[in-house]
């Protein structure tokens, strides 16, 4: 089996303040397959969006890779110099966010910005790179795109410029896509049209995307892996419908029963009692035990390693005890790892497989 | 009992005021809401459901007139509400926003916010306010001991939870909430929400819940309105919208909502378009019409209104076709 596309093996990245650092996120792992759409799901602060900006250096000072490695085809990206990076990002990988129109320049049109981008990272000429902007713009569903090329951003609606931003990322045919919210402040029906646009570009162009939200509906529906996140920690990665199904980790278990659905008829909603941890003063041990129904002794003595489940699932909680746990780094596997994946019983699973 | 009844509202936002357009006779303007008819008795929940500009918030501000209306009939107990009793009407119908920030004085405590809408509508004598206080914030789980403390001493939560306890405070009939929750995680909104329904029912307050969250308004509500370009498209028993929707917007609306589980059968209907601007919609026909899977030409001069849907006055469509 070939390496994964994105490999981030135990990353922390901090905040650091007067006060001491916030651990906006806290020991990480996961992978992307190549063509896949991996779902990064939490609440407000659990680190999810840090997690995106770590992955590309992204992250704004105060913040800082304190540990960990990301690894994109096997190169690292965390030691990489800005230039290279930069060359990378567009051509390789490229963004899309919450608020489109924030991320468009106001005094541009929207061909002029699509252009430049195609100017920096491609040999193509100028009539080459419009004929492209048209290709793209059309493509993405917006209509008359030769007139609407000559559009400032404002003059597209929320839906529109998103589109818009998405054919920029596009642009340079890029294999990773890294999407934060990209549908949160759109309408539900504006954001049944993106998602379906999406999920056909991923198709049509294989490509692969690190998708962030709040939202299990939208996981549910476009991704195929999922990682969900609680106060900086991933405390629980796998397969969407398998994840879905059987949740390994409390924490899960309780968001995916407090989520409100339009087709639940219960008559009082499900809720996780208490609140997130402060980031500069997090529990000890299991960042989830204060809240936690299935709290144990070992929960408060230290923080849970990542067990392996099988059916490359990972989850963060002693509630697995007795399943073998990930070796720290999958690149230099420590060869006595190996032997502990059948502690379980199981059939060495997949993830171990790899190596 | 009756609390509020509404007809024919609307509110219209004029594009152009002033001398030059008045010369040239430029009247056009944005019909935020334009006709609305809905009712909310003692002990039931309305919700107005629906995406960004449909005219959900206005309708209620202008109904309690916290606006002025350009139209309709608004009854408060039976009586014309442009004859009532403003500062009365204040404290019976009281208001909960998104964003507390905005309503809680940062300057004042919040017990002392409290007790000022005690005092100001008489609701108990002097010496008994602080007792009061203490009962409506341990009602909305917030520790009485922290009264002492400021708005931004809480989290959005916790601001929230106050919020409710100073709208309780004034002992109002009917309780109007405007996205409460949706700046707020999931699993904060559901204690939140489950402790209004709670109180909405033990005080049977008429309760006006306004959210583009289809999910909270299927739990939250008794009677849900659906609306659309300033107009009730559909409106009726929730469960019996959210299980049989008949309007081709609740249908575009449910099946575009996405769905908490991988397995789960899709038939998404994907609307083309985006909602037009509220500006000279067109009187006649139907506003849903231009991006409608079943528009016929029918539709664009069609006489509209809310119709009984099979007989079924609980059960009401704005739609030619059904």
């Amino acid at each position: 089996m070939t390496a994964p596309l994105l490999d981030v093996d135990r990353l922390s990245t901090h905040y650091q303040t007067p006060t001491g650092p916030v651990k906006a996120v806290e020991d990480n792992s996961l992978t992307l397959e190549e063509g896949e759409v991996l779902g990064v799901v939490g609440e407000s602060g659990s680190g999810k969006s840090t997690l995106l900006r770590s992955v590309m250096g992204l992250v704004e000072d105060p913040g800082e890779i304190v540990e960990g490695s990301v690894e994109y085809r096997g190169r690292e990206l965390t030691t990489m110099s800005d230039a290279e990076l930069r060359k990378l990002r567009g051509n390789d990988i490229s963004f899309i966010f919450q608020e489109p129109t924030a991320h468009l320049n106001p005094a541009y049109t929207v061909g002029d910005q699509i252009t430049d981008v195609l100017e920096a990272h491609t040999d193509l000429d100028s009539d080459e790179r419009w004929e492209r902007v048209y290709d793209l713009l059309g493509r993405l569903g917006i209509p008359s795109p030769r007139e609407r090329a000559e559009a400032y951003p404002h003059e597209f609606s929320g839906g529109m410029a998103q589109r818009v931003c998405i054919a920029m990322a596009l642009a340079c045919d890029p294999d990773l896509l890294l999407a934060d919210e990209p549908t949160s402040a759109l309408d539900v029906t504006i954001q049944a049209q993106i998602i379906d646009l999406l999920s056909d570009l991923q198709e049509d162009l294989g490509l692969s995307i690190l998708w962030v939200t709040h939202d299990m509906g939208v996981v549910a529906e476009t991704c195929d892996t999922m990682a969900v996140m609680y106060a900086g920690n991933v405390v629980e990665y796998g397969p969407v419908e398998s994840v879905f199904a059987e949740p390994s980790h409390p924490y899960t278990e309780a968001l995916l029963r407090t989520v409100p659905s339009h087709l639940d008829t219960a008559p009082r909603f499900d809720t996780i009692e208490g609140s997130p941890p402060d980031l500069q003063n997090l529990p000890d041990g299991c960042v989830f035990r204060e809240r936690c129904p299935d709290e144990m002794e070992a929960c408060s003595a230290r923080r849970p390693p990542y067990y392996e489940l099988g059916e490359e699932r990972l989850s963060k909680c002693f509630l697995h005890e007795g399943c073998s746990t990930r070796p720290s780094s999958p690149s230099a596997p420590d060869p006595t790892a190996l032997d502990d994946v059948t502690a379980d019983g199981g059939q060495p699973t997949e993830w171990e497989g790899e190596r | 009992m009756t609390l509020l009844e509404v007809q024919g509202l609307k509110k219209h936002f004029p594009l152009e005021e002033g001398l030059l357009s008045g010369l040239l006779g430029d009247d056009r303007a944005v019909k935020a809401v334009d006709g609305v008819d809905f009712s909310v008795d003692a002990g039931e929940a309305l919700t107005l459901v629906g995406e960004s500009g449909c005219g959900k918030t206005t309708s209620v501000l202008s109904a309690l007139r916290h606006q002025d209306p350009t139209d309709g009939l608004v009854r408060f107990k039976g009586q014309d509400i442009a004859t009532y009793n403003k500062k009365a009407l204040r404290s019976e119908a009281q208001l909960i926003y998104q964003d507390q920030q905005d309503t809680l004085n940062p300057t004042m405590s919040v017990g002392e916010a409290i007790a000022e809408a005690i005092r100001v509508h008489d609701i108990v004598p002097d010496d008994e306010v602080d007792a009061r206080v203490d009962e409506l914030l341990d009602r909305v789980g917030i520790a009485p001991s922290d009264k002492h403390q400021r708005p931004s001493a809480f989290s959005g939560g916790q601001k929230q939870r106050i919020a409710i306890a100073r709208a309780l405070a004034v002992e109002p009939s009917l309780l109007v909430a405007d996205e409460p929750v949706s700046g707020l995680d999931v699993s904060v909104q559901a204690q939140i929400l489950n402790r209004l329904m709670d109180l909405q029912e033990e005080f049977g307050l008429g309760l006006i819940y306004v959210t583009h969250n289809l999910g909270i308004a299927r739990k939250i509500s008794d009677t849900i309105g659906v609306m659309y370009l300033g107009q009730i498209v559909e409106y009726g028993d929730v469960d019996d919208i959210f299980e049989d929707p008949q309007h081709p917007y609740t249908q575009a609306l449910l099946s575009a909502n996405p769905i908490p589980d991988p397995t789960a059968d899709r038939e998404r209907i994907v609307l083309q378009g985006d909602m037009p601007d509220p500006i000279d919609v067109d009187e006649h026909g139907c506003a849903f019409a231009p991006r409608c899977p079943e528009a016929t030409e029918e539709c664009e001069t069609a006489e509209m209104g809310l119709e009984p849907f099979e007989d079924d006055e609980g059960h009401l469509v704005d739609c030619i076709h059904r």
